[in-house]
């Protein structure tokens, strides 16, 4: 996972097969953590992205967006128990109580997420 | 403020009637079959039914509405601007639907989808009220301390 952090999905010599980001935005505020890989991000990734996103926030920031990381968290979770996502996928989840926008973004590009094992397996070989 | 589909969160059969509002919509603008852009669905099929209840690509655009549960007595409509993958520009608008946003979102998404109108000038086009709008554009600078 540590070696995610250095690739910037974004470069065409990186267009992998399962490409993605999650996002803590607001007006005055934009990190992330992208994934470009050539399987497809387990529920455990997913999850260690969302923490490592959280890491690169202030205490004041993550606060702001406590409730929208549970809910990103519940969706990979509610994702994985249902066989995964195909992208394209996108889901935001605003902090409604501030009015700049405070959210967090999680954006399929390309690929799947969280698919079970034996789907990847599949995967692996038909590719 | 007359919202409509109020309990779209709570009854799966008002959200598809609500989902096939924002698609006659768009076929009304477009004037061509509008499909999801996002899938919206669990590799098992489940529907997700969580209020991103319609997107569509357009020439090269991308639409996503997210629609809230409504508690507000004046309009809310807010849109933002993002990059998807990098290459198609996408417009993220957040809205309590009401009669009074209906007549506002064809204007929105006939400028942003057809009329190829850019960001900045759509947020010209939201409703004014403080409460209901906020500046979110373009990539800002990233504030991240814990300054009060």
């Amino acid at each position: 996972m540590q070696n995610l952090q250095h690739v910037n999905p974004l470069s065409p010599m990186s267009k992998k097969e399962h490409r993605g980001r999650i996002q803590a935005q607001s007006d005055h505020l934009e990190e992330s953590v992208s994934w470009s890989q050539d399987t497809p991000p387990s529920l455990k990734q997913g999850l260690d992205m969302a923490n490592e996103l959280k890491g690169k926030l202030s205490k004041k920031e993550l606060k702001k967006r406590k409730k929208q990381f549970e809910q990103l968290e519940r969706f990979m979770k509610n994702a994985s128990e249902s066989g995964g996502i195909y992208s394209p996928e996108f889901r935001s989840f605003e902090n409604e109580d501030i009015k700049d926008g405070t959210r967090v973004d999680f954006e399929l590009w390309a690929g799947a997420f969280g698919l079970s094992l034996v789907i990847i397996i599949v995967l692996f070989f038909l590719t | 403020m007359k919202h409509l589909y109020k309990n779209f969160l709570q009854d799966q059969r008002v959200y598809n009637l609500n989902e096939a509002f924002y698609k006659r919509l768009v076929e009304a603008v477009t004037g061509s079959e509008a499909f999801h852009f996002f899938r919206s669905r669990y590799a098992n099929g489940q529907k997700i039914y969580d209020g991103h209840i319609f997107s569509t690509r357009y020439e090269g655009r991308i639409l996503q509405v997210i629609q809230r549960e409504p508690d507000s007595d004046y309009p809310v409509l807010r849109a933002r601007h993002k990059k998807w993958d990098g290459q198609y520009d996408m417009l993220v608008l957040t809205l309590e639907l009401s009669e009074e946003i209906k007549l506002l979102l064809k204007k929105i998404v006939k400028a942003w989808l057809v009329e190829k109108t850019a960001f900045e000038e759509i947020s010209s086009m939201l409703p004014g009220s403080p409460m209901s709008n906020y500046e979110n554009s373009n990539p800002a600078p990233v504030v991240n301390d814990d300054g009060e």
